[in-house]
């Protein structure tokens, strides 16, 4: 009987103009958004090799202790699916001889237009279009039964509620899927025959597996909202201005204000007002050392009886003040490690401050958010896709690996050959003796790793679960719902 | 067999749908009830078909309490509406397989269903043709179609004739006179008294949810129903007019 009844439901919906609209939009939209995504990526990452063997190339003349090492973050192969934030995420790292490192953006973007009226990659078409027309096949699928009467003649006979409403809603979800499928199967033809990136390689076909697999979930949280809407309403109409309304709601509204509630509820300064701060911490910290430096200079003239005017203070001649500049040269290292020290801690102590205040703001907008089921599938395609909020704190443990390996191939090599003279007052620096410049190469990010599949899925795991919470919950809703079902 | 005994609705808005019903529909019979709008008479089908639970007593068919067993007791029931729509993208031929399958009746061939529509008058050309195409007395003919396929010993119909043409309804009321001849209980709830006269073998009006009069065939055809039945509808305009 079920059969007869899914049969009956998948026949009704294949011979409506809906389901041929929905199998055009499958077939055109997903290979051509798959087909633009790629076409991006493999610029981008055209881009990224060009950039990077220019660094290289003019970067051999230019080595030394004050060169500015630069590492390239190639673009997520997985952005062809989901372009998410890559065009906003550093696509450089720089690190100096401190091990102080700055994350910028090197390429720019050719056509803000596109940015502008957002790319139609997969997650769009899933998020944005799939999901409308989920509802849209699914609003009246109770209501235009009972407006055209056939629900009661259904419900006439020797047919368990549970039946009816499991056929309404697999009947019409297999009828989407195979649309679907239809469409990502078309895209990976199109992917393998017109783009150089290897699709169906495990590389790509695994991750992206996955995200059929969540997107088919996601679907089927939207068709049990489309249909438990159409059992929760009275007629078609008022059916559809529901389901409008809840789309707006889920896929637009919740989104884009939890970022806006979080802001106002959890407010924290902007990036420019932290780096003012720095600024003034660094200001403060150096004014305090430069006051050392003077006190330690003037003890030392008063133990080797000097005085200010008779003082030579380029020392060029004079042996009491060559020896008051080697005892103040052998003093103020440690000083001046100390109060170096003491600046990098309170710079960090900001940062960190903020970062922590940032991510306590980026928290309850996550949090508030996943009320839609619409923001646990963006972030968890996103980060699977390595182009989400995850990518940014990835970007950070990359270039720590940066550092180490800048550290020890570069600068720490070059360190031995860097020596300070003092001249007068002041310092001359250079580098020294047979230094073996082949051996010292440019540094350069030859790995940039991404966090794995199960990385990405662990670290969302409430996303996952709350994908998997709300399937299961509309449908149990929809389920329940219907057996209390007023047929009449 | 139809029974409802003390079959009662009230609504949650405490509206008295059905007051205290009490009927019998024997083999063979064809009860009709005639009242108003919101008289009770689909109410009581309703109640009949499990659509709505009693606030009292019981609807049984074939002996099966609706609210027991309502599964069971809907294998003995079919049941035909007023103005049904049918899939409008389906054939004739492709909603009777439907909605006879839904019935039981699993191994029924194409030239089943045509003998079924050639027998309540629907012509050739339409058994293959699209639903939505065709006119209202086509389609309450499939719509009557789907209830005698399934075989079942009672029939409950819901104002089958409103908007028929009158050679349509004539039609219609002959097919519910076979059904009868073949031992089916049927009840029947209906505005058109003459239409009753000519098949009813029992005749009972319905007034602000209760049944205040019943008439057997002999009854009803020596006194003059069309009378009794408009004094009971004038009698109800006058009492709302002074409420």
């Amino acid at each position: 009987m079920l059969n007869n009844l899914i049969l009956k439901e998948i026949h009704e919906i294949i011979t409506n103009t809906r389901s041929l609209f929905v199998m055009l939009i499958c077939i055109v939209l997903i290979p051509l958004g798959l087909y633009v995504s790629t076409k991006e990526y493999e610029q981008k990452k055209t881009a990224y090799k060009d950039a990077k063997q220019m660094y290289e190339e003019q970067s051999k003349s230019r080595k030394g202790m004050d060169f500015i090492a630069e590492g390239y973050i190639p673009p997520s192969p997985l952005s062809i699916f989901s372009g998410g934030l890559s065009n906003f995420m550093p696509d450089k790292i720089t690190v100096n001889n401190r091990g102080i490192w700055q994350a910028e953006d090197d390429y720019g973007i050719n056509n803000p237009i596109g940015l502008l009226f957002g790319k139609i990659d997969l997650y769009f078409i899933i998020t944005i279009i799939l999901s409308l027309l989920a509802f849209m096949f699914t609003f009246n699928s109770i209501t235009g039964e009972k407006e055209s009467g056939t629900l009661r003649l259904i419900a006439a006979n020797a047919v368990p509620r549970w039946k009816i409403i499991l056929a309404k809603i697999f009947g019409s979800y297999i009828v989407f899927l195979v649309s679907y499928l239809v469409g990502i199967i078309s895209g990976l033809v199109l992917l393998t025959l017109a783009t150089s990136v290897p699709v169906l390689s495990a590389k790509y076909l695994i991750p992206f597996l996955v995200i059929v697999f969540i997107s088919l979930l996601f679907l089927f949280i939207l068709f049990n909202i489309g249909i438990l809407l159409s059992i929760k309403t009275r007629s078609s109409s008022a059916s559809i201005t529901a389901a409008l309304l809840i789309w707006v709601l889920i896929a637009i509204v919740i989104p884009k204000v939890s970022p806006m509630i979080a802001q106002v509820t959890y407010p924290i300064e902007t990036e420019e007002v932290i780096n003012k701060q720095k600024s003034m911490k660094r200001d403060e910290i150096r004014a305090e050392f430069d006051k050392v430096c003077v006190e330690l200079m003037k003890d030392i003239m008063t133990e080797h009886g000097c005085n200010l005017e008779s003082f030579d203070m380029f020392g060029s001649s004079d042996p009491s003040s060559q020896a008051v500049f080697a005892e103040y040269d052998e003093k103020i290292v440690d000083i001046k490690t100390k109060y170096e020290e003491k600046e990098a801690n309170a710079i960090d102590v900001i940062s960190k401050d903020y970062q922590n205040r940032q991510l306590v703001q980026q928290n309850i907008s996550r949090n508030i958010s996943r009320i839609s089921p619409v923001s646990c599938f963006t972030y968890l395609i996103n980060d699977i896709t390595n182009t989400g909020q995850g990518e940014l704190l990835n970007i950070e443990s990359n270039a720590k690996y940066f550092i180490a390996n800048t550290e020890s191939e570069f600068y720490g090599k070059l360190r031995k050959y860097h020596k300070e003279y003092r001249f007068g007052s002041g310092f001359i620096s250079g580098m020294y003796g047979d230094i073996d410049w082949e051996n010292i190469l440019v540094p350069t990010l030859n790995t940039y790793n991404y966090p794995s599949l199960a990385s990405s899925l662990g670290g969302n795991w409430i996303d996952l679960l709350l994908v998997c919470f709300y399937a299961l919950f509309f449908f149990s809703m929809s389920v329940f719902q219907f057996i209390k079902y007023d047929v009449r | 067999m139809l029974q409802a005994i003390d079959l009662t609705k009230r609504y949650e808005d405490q509206q008295l749908a059905l007051d205290a019903l009490n009927l019998e529909i024997k083999e063979g019979e064809i009860f009709i009830l005639l009242g108003a709008n919101g008289a009770g008479k689909t109410t009581t089908i309703n109640l009949f078909l499990n659509f709505i639970e009693p606030t009292r007593g019981k609807a049984l068919i074939n002996g099966i309490d609706v609210m027991k067993d309502p599964l069971e007791s809907k294998k003995y029931v079919s049941y035909v509406s007023e103005n049904i729509m049918l899939y409008g993208n389906f054939t004739a031929r492709q909603n009777l397989d439907f909605f006879a399958k839904l019935g039981g009746k699993l191994n029924l061939l194409k030239e089943d269903y045509y003998m079924r529509m050639r027998e309540v008058g629907l012509q050739e050309e339409a058994f293959e043709k699209k639903v939505k195409t065709f006119s209202k007395g086509m389609r309450q003919k499939v719509g009557l179609t789907i209830a005698i396929i399934k075989d079942a010993p009672n029939i409950l119909l819901d104002e089958p004739t409103a908007g028929l043409d009158p050679k349509a309804a004539a039609e219609l009321l002959q097919i519910l006179l076979n059904q009868k001849r073949q031992g089916k209980s049927i009840l029947m709830c209906t505005h058109d008294i003459f239409r009753a006269k000519n098949i009813a073998d029992r005749v009972g009006i319905m007034k602000e949810g209760r049944l205040v009069m019943v008439r057997t065939r002999e009854e009803f055809m020596e006194d003059d129903l069309e009378k009794i039945y408009m004094d009971y509808m004038q009698e109800m305009v006058i009492e709302n007019r002074y409420e």
